[in-house]
């Protein structure tokens, strides 16, 4: 699974890209706002190759950081930083199984996302 | 601009919190006088937290801590900027200034602790200061703002504010083993 944290311009662009491919068989873009301090969705069950995009739409910064719970996984542990309003992330899974996550500065936040 | 009459059991309550005694009057507040005690409550919270980071070396605490500075922050940052949008200045009032003092007495009592007891304190103190805060803001500030803008600033602001509350409050129920 590879995740990347693409500045928001570069990220806009791309999304595009995803969608058009989107239209066939390809890989689709996900949306997952963070808004009153939680995820929506919370869960999200997605295709291995899709990409989520995490928009932060709250006064506050959040992070969209993921969870430790797989200390075994060969790729780096997926950690945007700091979001601040308007800000957004983007998440791709590039295998399948189970990404839970949570804001750093808010742990009550959590959400998980479930590549198939 | 209306003025809102609040009850003194509610202010009462908020202005004991921080120290401040003598509370006798009932309080009138407009939208203007009720966004300076939250900047000014925001701004005490700030404080506390900037104490925190000089004295505690509790992971916990200093995380609380950091994320208190950054979202009061940012709600200050919020509310300046909506102040400009308005065309309005946030008004000193005497809840305000009540309020300030009694933190000086908190400050005070967190500065002469060390240790696990300054984080206990630290973290009680912040479980009690939120409920309270929050309880002022959501029974006798929302429900008396008169502008639209206003109003939806304060409750988004308290959206944030409970979930501060929640976190203290498992901190707090943490910091009881911290004995």
């Amino acid at each position: 699974m590879r995740s990347l944290a693409i500045p928001s311009a570069l990220s806009l662009v791309l999304a595009f890209g995803a969608v058009g491919a989107g239209r066939g068989t390809g890989p689709r873009t996900h949306a997952v706002e963070i808004r009153g301090l939680a995820f929506a969705p919370a869960a999200l069950d997605i295709a291995v190759g899709d990409t989520v995009v995490f928009t932060n739409h709250d006064l506050v910064p959040h992070t969209v950081t993921e969870s430790d719970e797989a200390p075994d996984r060969a790729r780096e542990r997926f950690d945007s930083g700091s979001l601040s309003r308007g800000a957004e992330t983007r998440f791709i899974a590039d295998e399948p199984g189970e990404v839970t996550f949570f804001c750093a500065y808010h742990p009550s936040m959590t959400g998980v996302i479930r590549p198939r | 601009m209306k003025r809102s009459r609040l009850h003194i059991a509610t202010i009462a309550g908020a202005v004991a919190l921080v120290g401040a005694t003598g509370v006798s009057a009932q309080a009138d507040l407009d939208d203007l006088e009720m966004a300076h005690v939250a900047v000014v409550a925001s701004n005490i919270d700030i404080a506390y937290a900037r104490i925190a980071l000089d004295k505690s070396s509790n992971p916990e605490i200093r995380a609380f801590a950091e994320t208190m500075i950054r979202d009061h922050s940012a709600v200050n940052e919020g509310v300046a900027a909506l102040a400009d949008k308005l065309g309005v200045t946030a008004k000193d009032n005497a809840l305000s200034r009540q309020l300030l003092a009694g933190a000086e007495e908190i400050e005070a009592e967190l500065r002469s602790l060390e240790g696990r007891a300054f984080d206990r304190r630290y973290a009680e103190n912040e479980a009690a200061y939120h409920r309270t805060v929050n309880g002022v803001v959501a029974d006798a500030f929302i429900p008396n703002i008169e502008n639209a803008e206003v109003k939806a600033a304060f409750e988004a602001a308290l959206e944030v504010f409970l979930v501060h509350q929640e976190h203290a409050e498992k901190l707090a129920a943490m910091a009881e083993s911290w004995r």
